[in-house]
């Protein structure tokens, strides 16, 4: 399924045979996104009954100049939809990653670990769910006068990365 | 009294009601036709956005045998869609269309420019930065679209959030079912990336929207609810639409609503006028004994 796929046309499904060793759809953000490749992905869960996972579910992506387009949870909303399922979620905020890092590099001192990034939703709740230091960066997703609830307040905010060498 | 007695204007949904796929329910054409013989109004009102009028007239004439059923008594949620733009759209303005060949035929019958329709290019994320759009999009529309892609949504989303284009859906139904043993991914889960996105549900004209009636009462010069019967096979769409409305309505059950589901009437979801075990038995002499 990677990459561009041709588009089928409806009735281009009748009759068509899913492949049964499918037994993982994974979603990331992905240009080549079709409705073809929706249907074959929503073949997979719904007949193969294959497990549903997704990288991210990054809202925005932010492509400079102040514009922003959809990310991958437009992707990752129409499966649900579809599905009636949620996926299972390997990226931030999720701490998968941080256990996979600890793994191959042993283990960290969380007193001296800052988690750098600029989205709150997945960098700071990823960090706050390591138990680690979190900063925020203003030059991506996150804009000051967003502002943000108790809960999900970054250790430090900078209004870019270089920044972090002045204080 | 029966029920050519009460009403008038006579609303039909199609599949479950008067047909399944290619093959008609008994007493469906006797209904139509003696309707049609009796003067009254019948409206075919499908929320199925991908059929042209020429299309569901080739099936009232293959499956009812009615060769001459007046097209313009055939209403989709393509063409309320098509006709609401119409009545809104100034000279030089476009649409941005997130839909089917049946859906773009529609429009281009009725003289709507139309852009991003058909196969869209992919495009690398880093190209949306130089992207330029078309100023003279107000409308985006999103309905069923097998050559929907990631591409598209995002040309939608920015013609939406940046030039604040108008964002309507001809309906929002989460599955498409193509055959009896396979479903396909429908117009609510292609649009649902957009809305997600946005933050914002488009404006549906399909049923259960009130819209729809508006345009078909506007058309049709209807004044008097009373007199409109509406007859359908779904809850969520035909019965919550004639709530929706302030009009009565028949649910029958030859489609999604089986006469098993129906035995414990105060659990269902939404409370139809009537309950027919199907469309022929509009002909029966007593209303009465069909009333919920």
């Amino acid at each position: 399924g990677l990459g561009p796929v041709d588009n089928r046309r409806p009735t281009d499904w009748d009759g068509y045979e899913v492949d049964p060793s499918v037994k993982y759809v994974v979603v990331s953000l992905d240009p080549h996104f079709t409705h073809t490749k929706m249907t074959e992905a929503y073949l997979y869960v719904a007949e193969n009954g294959a497990e549903f996972i997704a990288s991210d579910v990054d809202e925005y992506f932010s492509i400079g100049n102040g514009r922003q387009i959809p990310g991958t949870s437009s992707i990752l909303a129409g499966l649900i939809e579809c599905t009636g399922k949620l996926p299972t979620v390997t990226g931030k905020p999720n701490r998968l990653l941080f256990d996979i890092i600890t793994d191959r590099y042993g283990p960290l001192d969380p007193s001296r670990t800052i988690m750098i990034g600029d989205t709150i939703a997945t960098d700071i709740k990823f960090g706050k769910n390591c138990g680690i230091s979190t900063g925020l960066v203003y030059t991506g997703n996150a804009k000051q006068s967003d502002g943000f609830a108790r809960a999900d307040e970054p250790d430090y905010t900078w209004d870019r990365l270089s920044d972090l060498l002045i204080e | 009294m029966n029920f050519l007695d009460k009403y008038d204007t006579f609303l039909f949904d199609c599949d479950g009601v008067l047909w399944h796929g290619n093959t008609a329910i008994e007493g469906a054409a006797n209904v139509v036709t003696y309707l049609l013989q009796n003067k009254k109004t019948v409206l075919l009102v499908t929320n199925n956005g991908t059929k042209t009028r020429s299309i569901l007239l080739k099936m009232v004439h293959a499956l009812l045998g009615i060769g001459d059923f007046p097209s313009e008594n055939m209403y989709s949620s393509g063409i309320a869609t098509t006709k609401y733009i119409k009545r809104k759209i100034k000279p030089g303005e476009k649409v941005f269309l997130i839909g089917s060949p049946g859906l773009k035929e529609i429009m281009d019958e009725s003289n709507i420019p139309v852009v991003g329709y058909g196969p869209f290019e992919p495009r690398l994320f880093s190209e949306y930065a130089a992207t330029k759009l078309d100023e003279k999009v107000k409308y985006v529309v999103g309905s069923f679209d097998p050559y929907c892609n990631h591409a598209k949504i995002t040309h939608a989303f920015l013609y939406i959030k940046e030039l604040k284009a108008e964002y309507i859906a001809s309906n929002l139904d989460k599955l498409y079912p193509l055959s009896p043993t396979r479903t396909l991914p429908g117009t609510g889960s292609i649009l649902a990336g957009l809305n997600n996105s946005l933050n914002q549900q488009p404006l549906v004209i399909g049923k259960p929207s009130p819209i729809f009636f508006e345009i078909i009462a506007d058309d049709f010069n209807i004044n008097d609810k009373s007199r409109v019967l509406m007859v359908g096979d779904n809850l969520q769409t035909d019965i919550t639409f004639a709530e929706n409305v302030g009009i009565d309505s028949a649910l029958v059950l030859t489609g999604i609503v089986k006469p098993e589901d129906a035995q414990n009437r105060s659990n269902l979801p939404v409370q139809p006028t009537y309950i027919l075990p199907s469309v022929g038995n509009l002909l029966d002499s007593d209303l009465l004994c069909y009333k919920n």
